[in-house]
């Protein structure tokens, strides 16, 4: 957390280099936490490793770091630090301890559902970051919607997923439930705004301001769940 | 009449305003679902039919969302249906005019849109027919199916996690052991949680409530006649996802498409 916060101060101060080390060191150091999670309790849990509140800025600064990679150099790639730095302040303060493994979430479906929907959730939250930027006017490139639209792919992968994983154990693939509810809302409506390119009125400026809101939903309903699960039962921490 | 109808079918814009309601409506919904468990919770076990015949007529106030839904996902079947429609006769008209490999680019949003009218085909099927009973597992307990089939419950078994430390008296896996008779044939099955069995197209779930210290085990005998619709459905409309964005990606970055 405090690298992530050194690589906002340094590029705050326009020393982009430093900054970049800074946030490849947190980003080495996060996933070194992140996977000595799965050993919390003494055995190999990895759907530990792929809890929301800790996973989302592991996927953040991921995808930032691909970014800087593989895109063009561009001060806009080095904005989201702030949100980096928002979700793992927020992991900082969420309570460190594992939720208990029981025979449901021991299957891979579980952790591979929860690895997609983060990743997914990551794509939406830094798309609509990059749209914000768009519709202010710092930025001219349209990478926002290549990210809510990936985020949509990784989405739909989650669902298929989760489906199988729901079916084994709970003998349905949709469940009147306010999860499965949620995450009906947020597919429709991104399936909604991958049509919008169909809709002439719908410039760039429109569908970054529909990738915003959408992100809102995301962040509402997942915290929301986070919050709640804070009162769980939690193995160390 | 009817070519106004298709028009007003055949708009994206209608396509665009439906989801964005229906997902609106399922919003709403979830909050609903969750401050009166009583009415929602039983959607799960019984087909819709029989769960409005219990709970539906008494709480009209609650259920208006949930109307409203079915008509909008109704609506979209139809536009999805007639738009795929459309596009599928415009681009076999054309397909002598861009080879095989660029037809079979342009028609993968249309057998996209099929997958997803086969998942919503599959839902409805869900809803309103099969069959699912829950029994709380009782070594003895005999589950009557159907007249040719029994389920006899024989035996169940829990084990808990001895090491490490931290999971120590947790359970770790449940067991039930079942006979079955179809037609006077006897066969054994076992059941764990995460692994159901199978039997004469009904699939057993076996089930558990963690309430206090008292582990509660359950059995869900189920057919679904949606499953094989809505879960094939998806898949292909995922992969097929998975498939087409990158080629539009790339085709964008050549210059070759305007792009989404």
């Amino acid at each position: 957390m405090g690298l992530y916060v050194g690589s906002l101060i340094f590029f705050l101060m326009n020393k982009k280099k430093i900054s970049e080390a800074f946030l490849v060191a947190g980003f080495v150091l996060y996933t070194l936490s992140q996977v000595s999670r799965g050993w919390f309790v003494g055995t190999v849990t990895p759907i530990a490793i792929v809890e929301g509140v800790f996973f989302l800025p592991w996927c953040l600064a991921s995808l930032l770091l691909s970014l800087k990679l593989f895109k063009k150099e561009g001060s806009f790639l080095d904005t989201p630090l702030i949100l980096l730095c928002f979700f793992a302040l927020i992991a900082l303060v969420y309570p460190k301890g594992v939720i208990p493994v029981s025979p449901y979430t021991n299957t891979i479906y579980s952790t591979l559902f929860f690895f997609f929907e983060i990743f997914a959730h990551a794509c939406f939250v830094l798309g609509a970051w990059f749209g914000f930027l768009y519709i202010r006017g710092k930025e001219k490139s349209t990478l926002f919607n290549s990210l809510v639209i990936w985020g949509f792919i990784l989405y739909s992968v989650a669902q298929v997923v989760g489906a199988i994983w729901c079916y084994l154990g709970w003998a349905t693939l949709f469940d009147w439930s306010e999860r499965h509810m949620q995450s009906a809302t947020i597919w429709c409506f991104y399936a909604a705004y991958l049509h919008l390119h169909l809709m002439p009125s719908w410039d760039m400026k429109r569908r970054a301001v529909f990738s915003l809101a959408g992100a809102c939903i995301v962040v509402i309903f997942s915290y929301s769940s986070h919050v709640i699960e804070m009162n769980m039962q939690r193995l160390g921490g | 009449m009817f070519k106004r109808l298709w028009n007003f079918f055949a708009d994206v814009r209608l396509t665009f305003w439906l989801l964005l309601s229906i997902s609106a409506l399922l919003m709403v919904g979830s909050f609903y679902v969750k401050v009166y468990p009583h009415t929602f919770k039983p959607l799960n076990e019984l087909l819709f039919q029989d769960w409005y015949r219990l709970y539906g007529g008494s709480n009209p106030l609650k259920l208006w969302w949930l109307f409203i839904l079915l008509a909008l996902l109704f609506a979209l079947g139809m536009n999805t249906a007639v738009c795929t429609v459309t596009r599928l006769k415009s681009l076999w008209l054309s397909r002598k005019q861009m080879g095989l490999r660029k037809f079979g680019f342009k028609i993968t949003p249309s057998v996209i849109h099929i997958c997803f009218l086969v998942m919503l085909s599959g839902h409805f099927l869900s809803m309103v027919t099969g069959y699912t009973s829950l029994t709380a597992i009782v070594p003895g307990k005999k589950i009557f199916v159907s007249k040719e089939t029994t389920i006899e419950i024989l035996d169940k078994q829990c084990d808990y996690h001895t090491s490490p430390a931290s999971l120590r008296g947790l359970v770790s896996q449940c067991t039930v052991a079942l006979k079955s008779k179809t037609t006077g044939l006897h066969d054994y099955k076992q059941v764990s949680i995460l692994e159901p069995a199978f039997l004469q197209g009904y699939s057993l779930h076996l089930g558990m409530d963690k309430k206090s210290e008292i582990t509660r085990l359950k059995l869900t005998v189920k057919r679904d006649h949606g499953l094989k619709l809505i879960l094939p459905g998806f898949l292909i409309l995922t992969l097929l996802l998975l498939w087409y964005y990158p080629q539009i990606h790339r085709d964008m970055k050549n210059g070759k498409k305007e792009g989404l």
